[in-house]
C-alpha cells in the first residue's frame, strides 16, 4: 500500500487557536466565553432533546440478544462473530429481558477464572444463567448481575438517553420497541456522537474553546502502562482504576498506543480457552501486535493537543469516529485523555 | 379497423413502435388533449399467462403506481381490454443511458455526478416505497431529451416486505452483488447500492468495473472485489467507489451515507436535497396553475370542482373514480410532469452556478474557520484512519480546477493523507494493521477444526420436499403447536404462551398431544376465524406487565418516568409463524420461518425449538433409515437368489 492511509499517526492539537487574547482576560470577555460556552451546549442539547433515539438506528444494522440458556463460550464466539460489544439477555421461560452482556464481563469472567481454581472447560458447559446466578463474588461482575438495568423507549430523545447513561455510567443502552419489547438495537456514546456530528447543523461559531479550558476529559493523574507489563496486571490496574482505557508509553514516555478495557484480541485469538487465560501472562506488545484490522473498533490511537477546540474535537471525530483522544504535548508525551463519553457528559452535565 | 389508420385506445392516438418487449410492443402515443407525448407498453394477456408472469406482470403494474418521482418512468394510467393491457408510460426520448455512455466514453466528473445524483435520489424513492429495483445498469437508465435520467423497468424488481429476505437470483451479472450472484439471501437495499457503485463507476470511467469473457471469472472478481480504479478519479470518487462496491452488505455504504457523501453533496441540485418523503408530499401538492390548465381543455362536463378532485385523488382510490376523473386526472398530471421537468432543468443550471451553497455538516471535516487549504494541516495533521483492505492506493489528485478545489479539500480532511508529524515517526506498534483475520483462533477451531461457524437462516435439508414436511408436522406437534396448511410447502402455525409457561420445547409434548387430539377431530382447524377473535379483542394498548421483578426499565419520552413493559405472556403475544419451504439449490431445500405476530424473541425461542425437533427427528430417521436399508438389501438378495435376475424398482 502506498501513501499513508492506514498508517496510524498522531494527530497532533491546534498550537495557538485563541487568536490574540490577553493573558488576563478581562471581566467582559470572560463574559462574552461564558456565553458563547452556554450558547454552544445550549445548541447541542436542543439538538439531542429534539431527536430520538429512533434516529440514530442505522437502517440497516444488526442486533444480538443472547437466549440465557447458552453457554458462555457460545455467547463469546457470537458477540466476536458479530462484532458486537454488547446484547441483551433474553430469559425465554419468562419472556422478559434480564440483563446486558458486554465484551468487558467475557473479560472478568476469564480473569475470574484465571484467578480462582475453577476449572475453565465450566465455560462451554456453564450456561449465561448459570454464570449469571454464581454466588462468587466476582469483581466487575457486579455489573452482570444486576438486578434492574436499563433501556430507553424508540422515541425517548437522545437528551434522555445521555442523562441516562452519564448518570448511570453505562456505556451501553438497549432501544426497545414497547409494543412487544423488541430490541432495536444497542447505542453507545460513540454511536450518538456519529449521529450529531453527521446531522447538527449550525452556522455559528460556538466551539471554539479548548477541551482543557472546558474541563472535558482527564487532565490529572494520568495512569499510562508500558508495552513490556504482562495483560493480567493491565487490567488489574484497568479495573482497580476504573478506567476504559490507558495509553501506552515508551521509556521516554511518548505515546505509542492505546489499551482498551474492552480490547478482546487476547480471546479472540486465543486457540481455546485454556489459551486465552494463558495470553493473560503475554505481554502488553504482544497482544497490541496482534490486534485484529477487520472489526469495527474504535479503539486505535488518536491523539489532540490539550489546546484543542471542541470544534476541531468534532470534525476528528467526524472523520475517524473514535472513542478516546489521547492528549499529547509537543514531544508526544501523554498530558490527558479525553472520551466519547466525556464529550457527552459535557453536554448533558 | 379499416376506418382510417389512427389507432385510438382510451384518450390517446397511438403512433409509431417504440420497441418490441417480452408480451408485445411499446408504442408511441399521443395524450389528445394536451398533446403530450406518452409511451404504451402492450402485454397481452394470453402471452402472459402462457408464461405463467400473471404475479410478476401485477407486480410491476402495482410497483409502478407507487412512484412518483421526476427520475423514475411514470405510470399514468392502465387500461384493462379483455385481450391486452396498455401501460401509459411516461415517454422518453433520450435513448438509454448505456448508449449515452457508449457514445461519448467516459463522462466529465460534474456530468458523472448529476446522473448520479438522480439515480441515487430515485432508488432512495424507491427504497422508501419499499421496493428493491435489483436490475439497476445503465440499460434501464433512460434519458429524456434534456438528458434527465429515468429509471425504468421495474420487472425484476421486488417490494420488501418486512422479514421477508429476497430470494431470486436476478439481474445482470456485471451489475449484481456478490451476494446476489452467490444465491445468498439478502434484504435489499444494499444490492441497489453495489449496482449504482457499477453505475457510477461506468460513468466516471467509460467501462465496467467487473467485466470477463467467462462468466464464473466475472462471478469469481465480484465476488472477491476484484476491480481497478483508473488515476485520473478525484480522490473523493475514489473514497466513494470503493464504499459501494464493499463484498460485505453488511459494510457497504448506504444510500443515507452515501447523501451526505462529499462527493455526492458537491453541485447536489436543491430539488434533490429532500428526502424522500417530502418529495413525495411534495409531488402530490396540488398545483393551481397546472389546474387552470386542465380547465380550458375541452373535456365534455369538466368543471372546477371534479379537476380538483382529480389533482387530489391518490392513486389507490384511482379505481373508484368515475372515467371522467381518471381522465382529468391523466391530463393534470400529464401537464404538471412537463412544467416540473421545466422548473428542474432551470433550478440545475442555478445549482451549477452556486455550487457550494448547501449548509454542510457543522462538524465535517475541515469546516474550521480560518482553515484555509494550507492551514488545514494544522489544526490535526493525520490520524489512522482504517480503510478496507480492497481500497486501492492514492495517487496525487489531479489538476486543480476551481470547481473541484472544494472536493479535493474535503477528500484531504477525510482521508487524513498528509505527512506524518514527527511524534510518530518511528512507532512500529502505532501500525495496527494485523494479518490475523477475523475468525482464525479460538472461535473457529473450538469445535471442527478450523471450520468457520456459519450462522444460519431457518434449516436446510436434502431430502424430498415432501418428507420434510411431514418431520415439520411432527416436530409442531411433539412442540404443542397448532397448524394451518396453507399450500403443500406453506403452513403456518400458532403457539399460545400461558401465563409463567416454561419455553416451548419437547417437554410440554403431552399437553400438546391432548391438545392436538382435541383439535383433530374437529374436521378442520379454524386458526383463522380464532385469530381474528383473539386480536379484535386484545387490539390497542400493549397489555402491561405486572411482574414486579421485571429487570428492564425503559425511559420513553411521554414522561419522566420508566414505560411500562409489556406483558408478552398474554394471549395478544400469541406466536404465529409462518414456516415455508424454499427451494435454494438442486435438492436442497431451505426452510424459512417468519414471524407474523407475537414478539421477536419469543418467536426465535420457538423456531429454535422446532429445529432442534427437526434434527432430533432427522437423527432418529437415519438410524431407521439405515436398519430399513440393510433389510431392505437382505431382501433384494433372497429375491435375486430366487428369481435369478434383478428385480425392477
Amino acid at each position: 500500500m502506498e501513501g499513508s492511509i492506514g498508517n496510524a499517526s498522531v494527530v497532533a492539537g491546534d498550537v495557538n487557536d485563541v487568536n490574540g487574547l490577553p493573558k488576563t482576560p478581562s471581566q467582559s470577555i470572560l463574559n462574552e466565553k461564558h456565553v458563547i460556552r452556554g450558547a454552544g451546549k445550549e445548541a447541542i442539547n436542543e439538538f439531542l432533546s429534539t431527536h430520538s433515539a429512533f434516529e440514530v438506528i442505522r437502517t440497516s444494522g444488526k442486533v444480538v440478544v443472547f437466549d440465557v440458556r447458552i453457554s458462555v463460550q457460545l455467547a463469546f464466539y457470537a458477540l466476536v462473530e458479530h462484532d458486537m460489544q454488547a446484547a441483551p439477555l433474553w430469559d425465554a421461560s419468562i419472556r422478559e429481558f434480564v440483563g446486558l452482556m458486554t465484551v468487558t464481563d467475557f473479560i472478568s469472567i476469564l480473569r475470574l477464572y484465571s484467578l480462582s481454581s475453577l476449572p475453565i472447560s465450566d465455560l462451554a458447559s456453564k450456561s449465561i444463567s448459570d454464570i449469571i446466578s454464581t454466588p462468587v463474588g466476582v469483581p466487575g461482575l457486579g455489573k452482570l448481575k444486576h438486578e434492574v438495568f436499563d433501556a430507553a423507549d424508540v422515541s425517548a430523545t437522545l437528551g434522555q438517553c445521555c442523562r441516562l447513561m452519564h448518570g448511570k455510567g453505562i456505556d451501553f443502552l438497549p432501544v426497545i420497541l414497547p409494543s412487544d419489547a423488541r430490541v432495536l438495537a444497542c447505542i453507545t456514546y460513540t454511536i450518538i456522537l456519529e449521529y450529531l456530528v453527521t446531522h447538527f447543523r449550525e452556522q455559528r461559531r460556538l466551539f471554539d474553546d479548548t477541551i482543557y479550558d472546558l474541563g472535558i476529559g482527564t487532565y490529572e493523574n494520568i495512569v499510562t502502562v508500558k508495552g513490556e507489563q504482562k495483560l493480567s496486571e493491565v487490567l488489574a490496574l484497568i479495573e482497580r482504576r476504573g478506567l476504559s482505557a490507558v495509553p501506552v508509553v515508551d521509556d521516554k514516555g511518548v505515546v505509542v498506543n492505546v489499551y482498551s478495557a474492552s480490547d478482546i484480541t487476547f480471546l479472540a485469538t486465543a486457540t481455546d480457552a485454556d489459551s486465552a487465560v494463558g495470553n493473560l501472562s503475554l505481554s502488553l506488545g504482544e497482544i497490541l501486535s496482534q490486534q485484529r484490522s477487520d472489526v469495527s473498533t474504535h479503539d486505535r490511537l488518536y491523539t489532540c493537543g490539550r489546546n484543542s477546540t471542541l470544534q476541531s474535537v468534532f470534525e476528528i471525530f467526524a472523520s475517524v469516529k473514535f472513542n478516546r483522544l489521547i492528549c499529547v504535548d509537543e514531544g508526544g508525551r501523554c498530558n490527558g485523555i479525553m472520551s466519547a463519553r466525556d464529550l457527552v457528559s459535557y453536554f448533558v452535565g | 379497423m379499416n376506418t382510417e389508420t389512427r389507432i385510438q385506445i382510451g384518450q390517446y392516438i397511438l403512433g409509431k413502435n417504440l420497441g418490441i418487449g417480452a408480451f408485445g410492443k411499446v408504442k408511441l402515443a399521443t395524450h389528445i388533449v394536451t398533446g403530450h407525448k406518452v409511451a404504451i407498453k402492450i402485454l397481452n394477456k394470453a402471452k402472459i399467462k402462457h408464461l405463467g408472469m400473471e404475479e410478476k406482470v401485477q407486480r410491476e403494474i402495482n410497483i409502478l403506481r407507487l412512484c412518483t418521482h421526476p427520475h423514475i418512468i411514470r405510470l399514468y394510467e392502465v387500461i384493462d381490454t379483455p385481450t391486452d393491457i396498455f401501460l401509459v408510460n411516461e415517454y422518453v426520448s433520450g435513448g438509454e443511458l448505456f448508449d449515452y455512455i457508449v457514445s461519448k466514453g467516459r463522462l466529465s466528473a460534474d456530468e458523472a455526478r448529476s446522473f448520479f445524483h438522480q439515480i441515487i435520489s430515485g432508488v432512495e424513492y424507491c427504497h422508501f416505497q419499499k421496493i428493491v429495483h435489483r436490475d439497476l445498469k445503465p440499460e434501464n437508465l433512460l434519458l429524456d431529451n434534456n438528458l434527465n435520467l429515468k429509471i425504468a423497468d421495474f420487472g425484476l424488481s421486488n417490494v420488501m416486505r418486512d422479514g421477508d429476505f429476497l430470494r431470486t437470483s436476478c439481474g445482470s451479472p456485471n451489475y449484481a452483488a456478490p451476494e446476489v450472484i452467490s444465491g445468498h439471501l439478502y434484504a435489499g437495499p444494499e444490492v441497489d447500492v453495489w449496482s449504482c457503485g457499477v453505475i457510477l463507476y461506468a460513468l466516471l470511467c467509460g467501462s465496467l468495473p467487473f467485466d470477463d469473457e467467462s462468466i464464473p471469472n466475472l462471478f469469481k472478481k465480484i465476488k472477491s472485489g476484484m476491480y481497478s480504479l483508473p488515476s485520473h478519479l478525484s480522490q473523493l470518487a475514489r473514497n466513494l467507489i470503493p464504499r459501494m462496491l464493499e463484498v460485505d452488505p453488511m459494510k457497504r455504504i448506504t444510500i443515507s451515507e452515501i447523501r451526505v457523501h462529499p462527493w455526492f453533496q458537491h453541485k447536489l441540485p436543491p430539488y434533490l436535497r429532500h428526502p424522500p418523503e417530502l418529495m413525495e408530499k411534495q409531488e402530490r401538492t396540488v398545483d393551481d396553475e397546472v389546474m387552470e390548465e386542465v380547465c380550458k381543455l375541452r373535456f365534455s362536463g369538466i368543471t372546477r370542482e371534479l379537476v380538483k378532485t382529480a389533482a387530489q385523488s391518490s392513486d389507490k382510490e384511482q379505481a373508484e373514480l368515475p372515467k371522467l376523473v381518471r381522465d382529468l386526472r391523466v391530463a393534470y398530471e400529464l401537464i404538471l410532469d412537463n412544467k416540473h421537468t421545466r422548473l428542474r432543468i432551470m433550478e440545475v443550471a442555478q445549482a451549477i452556478k452556486e455550487a457550494a451553497s448547501a449548509t454542510p455538516p457543522a462538524f465535517s471535516p475541515g469546516a474550521s474557520r480560518g482553515a484555509t487549504p494550507s492551514s488545514q494541516g494544522s489544526g490535526f495533521q493525520t490520524g489512522s484512519y482504517d480503510r478496507t483492505g480492497s481500497s486501492p492506493p492514492l495517487s496525487s489528485s489531479q489538476q486543480h480546477s476551481a470547481q473541484q478545489r472544494f472536493a479535493e479539500e474535503a477528500a484531504r480532511a477525510l482521508m487524513r493523507t498528509g505527512t506524518s508529524p514527527q511524534v510518530n515517526s518511528s512507532n512500529a506498534p502505532l501500525q495496527m494493521l494485523s494479518s490475523i483475520p477475523g475468525n482464525v483462533g479460538m472461535l473457529s477451531q473450538h469445535q471442527q477444526g478450523r471450520r468457520t461457524r456459519r450462522w444460519y437462516l431457518g434449516i436446510q435439508s436434502k431430502k424430498d420436499p415432501a418428507h420434510v414436511m411431514t418431520e415439520v408436522y411432527k416436530a409442531l406437534s411433539a412442540l404443542g403447536c397448532e397448524w394451518l396448511q396453507l399450500s403443500s410447502y406453506r403452513i403456518k402455525c400458532r403457539w399460545m404462551p400461558n401465563k409463567g409457561n416454561a419455553p416451548p420445547t419437547a417437554a410440554s409434548a403431552q399437553r400438546a398431544e391432548q391438545k392436538r387430539r382435541r383439535e383433530d377431530s374437529a374436521d378442520e382447524m379454524s386458526l383463522d376465524d380464532e385469530d381474528l377473535e383473539d386480536e379484535e379483542e386484545d387490539d390497542g394498548e400493549p397489555i402491561i406487565n405486572t411482574n414486579p421483578n421485571t429487570k428492564m426499565r425503559i425511559i420513553t419520552s411521554e414522561h419522566d418516568g420508566y414505560a411500562p413493559n409489556p406483558n408478552l405472556c398474554s394471549s395478544k403475544y400469541a406466536i404465529k409463524i409462518g414456516l415455508t419451504l424454499y427451494k435454494v439449490q438442486h435438492s436442497i431445500y431451505l426452510l424459512d420461518f417468519q414471524k407474523m405476530n407475537g414478539d421477536a424473541f419469543t418467536f426465535m425461542s420457538l423456531c429454535a425449538s422446532i429445529i432442534t425437533e427437526l434434527k432430533t427427528l432427522s437423527a432418529a430417521n437415519k438410524l431407521q433409515q439405515q436398519q430399513q436399508q440393510a433389510a431392505m438389501l437382505a431382501m433384494q438378495q433372497q429375491k435375486a437368489q430366487l428369481s435369478g435376475s434383478a428385480p425392477k424398482g
